[in-house]
């Protein structure tokens, strides 16, 4: 009988100690398809209609040869279309031809439209002075463009230094009904003179001149017919001289475009503060506000500024299910002229005349301030030396100093934007914050003759993330500790994150993290691909520069080294 | 009323709508893609001013096959005596005996291929080509047939003029033969001095020309 009780309980035990384990292991699967031989850098990948994949690169190809000091060359960009089966293993490639009437054409982006795909591609015409956007059907089977090439946007274009580059860019509405098309032409860069100490005149380009202040757009319903567009259209409020820059564009299920802008002159005060500038205007920071316009089809359109007193340092557009908007915004502290980020608000708004329904709010919760604040971070190291020390320095600071030090107690100090936003298919909204700085480190060497060299590394982190839900007016929050250096090269993208089933899912540099429902349970995985000691036959090495987030639980990544590539499945179970 | 005031509100829409001026999809590509450069020619009359060194006047067309081929042919005439690069730096004169050529003529074929299909106009190429140059004067005849690798680059420097660079080598084959008493090495074959001077040498060279883009079709 005895044995049968120590039987049992180590028998409980040991289903105890399984199921605890199995609770915090993330299942995760990793596969990959064959290596081949891929021309170019992926650009993007789709699934297709019939199964698999087709993705797209684009390489510069041409030559060049030099003589002593004289060299020629000529190169000029390529794209390929390669399809995969449904495990990734390579079936085909074959170069996209963008060549109409004699001229090359630039690709913009490939987007699936309803059943189709669509290549939109740009042409920029130097006698007209204009940058053309042009579209044709993709066949994914053959690869090629089906049917002619149809010019659809265009917007100003000029080669000169001083002006900004043409842009367009591409956007499907949610329910794939609309593609709208927001056309940014070429802009001057002013540039403002300054006097320098011996009277040398030098001229600084101003940030605030690369924001985009008016912009063009076109909405496409799906027989490709233009049903609402704008030319030049700039965001202002009655009787208010503040310019507003776009910071967001997205167009709804029926086809009404929306504008998110900022007003430009936080960033100017901002910038003014970076150079020390005395003038005492720091009051207008309280002018840190958002505006939202809706421009329905017919050109009519209704605006809303977000609630006064309340300072935003970011904030995205989301649109639920029912077409119900949702703002979501980093909310910002004012330290004098600084503005930090101390929380995070919800406001939902009505779609028909932008009222405000509903205000969820929160400051970034202590006990997770203790984890990711940098200065918390640092005094709880602290030993009883240090302590005295920063109890000194504190002592002798300005006002301002001491203000701003307090402030940043309570702050995400390396937080500025917004890293990804999404609604879940209850309708919460998740955001989700990563602290993000760059150190600049300057060495100088000085060799046995007195040589000097000096060299700059720029080190871009990539810290920890600080994940936010917002269910209905509550608002719950959680982190997620980690560190990644990117030595002198920024990443193009430093996670991708999926919403479904009501839990949120990261990957990370190497890592996937999955949240659960009200992110009270974080869990990890570390990605054994990413590993270098992984090993792949026929590649020596592996590195991966992009990745997809094709559905929510699954991400494609392609592994690198020359020009072999092989695409990786990441599954989330 | 209620149903007045509905009435008037899709009215009021409608009008609003048809007010709209909307641009829509045009399929009149010429219009947005002509920007004045000739960028799809189908010939090209080139003149080669490298071969002016070598005293020579030479004039190219080339004429494009495929959307990645391209053929070249070429007449030359001498024009004057011109300097050889290959044989005053490197063979010291000594594959063929110091005279003068007043006269000659040229000719060349040229097999181009442009792996972007980007021919003729604005590109790299890859060529292979032929080239026979006959010097002379009264006594003597100087003869080389070159056959050579190019790796080319085509730009196109304003509407329709063509500026094309390349560099070349290959093998080149020479003869020389001259009834000039103090020219002739050997007295005995005074009469028929064929052959004395011949061989192979290395051929390498930078080849250059401003050009004119003809297309036919307008």
């Amino acid at each position: 009988m005895k044995g049968f009780r120590i039987v049992t309980v180590i028998y409980l035990l040991l289903t105890i100690s399984v199921a605890s384990q199995a609770q915090s292991r993330l299942k995760v699967s990793e596969n990959h398809g064959d290596v081949f031989k891929a021309n170019g850098r992926f650009m993007d990948i789709h699934e297709l209609p019939s199964g698999g994949y087709m993705s797209l690169s684009a390489s510069a190809t041409g030559g060049g040869f030099s003589i002593g000091l004289l060299s020629f060359s000529k190169v000029k960009a390529t794209y390929f279309a390669q399809v995969y089966d449904e495990d990734l293993n390579f079936l085909k490639e074959k170069q996209v031809n963008l060549k109409a009437l004699g001229k090359d054409l630039l690709l913009e982006k490939v987007v699936k439209f309803g059943r189709d795909f669509y290549v939109f591609a740009s042409f920029v015409n130097e006698k007209t002075k204009k940058k053309y956007l042009f579209y044709s059907r993709f066949d994914h089977i053959d690869l090629t463009t089906d049917g002619e090439w149809m010019k659809v946007a265009e917007v100003k274009a000029s080669s000169e230094k001083d002006y900004t580059r043409p842009t367009f860019s591409i956007d499907v509405s949610d329910n794939q009904k609309y593609i709208v098309v927001f056309g940014n032409g070429s802009e001057r860069i002013k540039r403002k003179k300054s006097r320098g100490l011996f009277a040398r005149s030098r001229s600084s380009s101003n940030d605030i001149a690369s924001h985009n202040f008016k912009f063009t757009f076109w909405v496409m319903d799906e027989k490709m017919k233009i049903v609402n567009y704008e030319k030049k259209h700039q965001l202002r409020i009655n009787e208010s001289s503040d310019k507003f820059y776009i910071r967001d564009l997205t167009v709804d299920d029926q086809g009404a475009v929306y504008i998110l802008g900022k007003n430009a002159i936080t960033d100017q005060l901002t910038r003014k503060e970076v150079k020390k500038d005395k003038r005492a205007t720091w009051v207008d920071i309280q002018k840190s506000a958002f505006i939202l316009e809706k421009i329905y089809p017919d050109g009519t359109s209704v605006q809303t500024v977000t609630p006064e007193g309340e300072l935003f340092v970011d904030m995205d557009i989301l649109f639920d299910k029912d077409g119900v908007i949702n703002l979501v915004g980093l909310n910002g502290e004012q330290v004098y002229s600084k503005l930090v980020a101390t929380g995070m608000s919800r406001l939902v708004l009505d779609p028909d005349n932008l009222d405000i329904i509903l205000t969820a709010n929160a400051d970034i919760d202590e006990d997770i301030l203790e984890k990711i604040n940098d200065v918390q971070e640092r005094e709880q190291d602290m030993n009883k030396r240090q302590k005295k020390r920063a109890k000194k320095r504190e002592n002798r600071m300005s006002d301002e100093e001491k203000a701003y030090a307090e402030a940043a107690k309570r702050a995400a100090l390396n937080v500025s934007s917004i890293a990804f936003s999404g609604l879940d298919e209850n309708g919460d909204a998740v955001i989700v914050l990563e602290e993000q700085h760059l150190q600049i480190v300057t060495t100088t060497y000085t060799d046995a003759n007195g040589n000097t060299r000096t060299t700059t590394t720029y080190y871009y982190h990539y810290d920890d993330l600080l994940l936010v839900k917002f269910i209905e007016d509550d608002v719950v929050q959680n982190y997620y500790k980690k560190s990644f250096v990117s030595v002198n090269v920024p990443l193009q993208k430093s996670m991708d994150v999926t919403l479904g089933d009501g839990e949120v899912k990261i990957m990370t540099q190497g890592h996937i993290v999955r949240a659960d429902v009200d992110l009270g349970n974080v869990k990890d995985y570390e990605l054994k691909a990413f590993d270098r000691k992984d090993k792949i036959p026929g590649m020596r090495r592996k590195y991966f520069t992009y990745r997809k987030a094709v559905d929510e639980n699954t991400i494609l990544a392609p592994a690198r080294f020359r020009s072999k590539a092989v695409w990786y499945k990441i599954e989330v179970n | 009323m209620k149903k007045i005031l509905l009435v008037c509100g899709v009215l009021a829409s409608l009008l609003a709508n048809a007010q709209r001026d909307l641009p829509q999809a045009d399929d009149n590509l010429s219009k947005y893609l002509n920007d004045g450069k000739n960028t799809d020619p189908e010939g090209d009359v080139r003149l080669a001013l490298s071969s002016s060194f070598s005293g020579f006047f030479e004039v190219m067309y080339e004429q494009k096959l495929t959307n990645s081929i391209g053929l070249e042919v070429s007449g030359a005439s001498k024009v004057w005596q011109g300097l050889d690069f290959w044989d005053i730096m490197v063979y010291e004169n000594n594959y063929y005996p110091d005279d003068t050529f007043s006269g000659g003529y040229g000719y060349s074929g040229t097999f181009k291929w442009y792996p972007n299909e980007d021919a003729i106009c604005d590109m790299a190429y890859y060529a292979v080509s032929y080239r026979g140059r006959v010097h002379n004067n009264n006594s003597s005849v100087y003869k080389t047939n070159d056959i050579f690798l190019s790796m080319g680059i085509k730009y196109l420097i304003s509407t329709s003029i063509s500026a094309d660079v390349s560099l070349s080598m290959g093998p080149r084959f020479y003869k020389y033969a001259s009834t000039r008493p103090s020219l002739v090495v050997d007295p005995d074959d005074f009469y028929d001095p064929i052959d004395k001077y011949k061989g192979t040498m290395f051929y390498g060279g930078l080849r250059f020309g401003f050009g004119y883009y003809i297309n036919y079709k307008n």
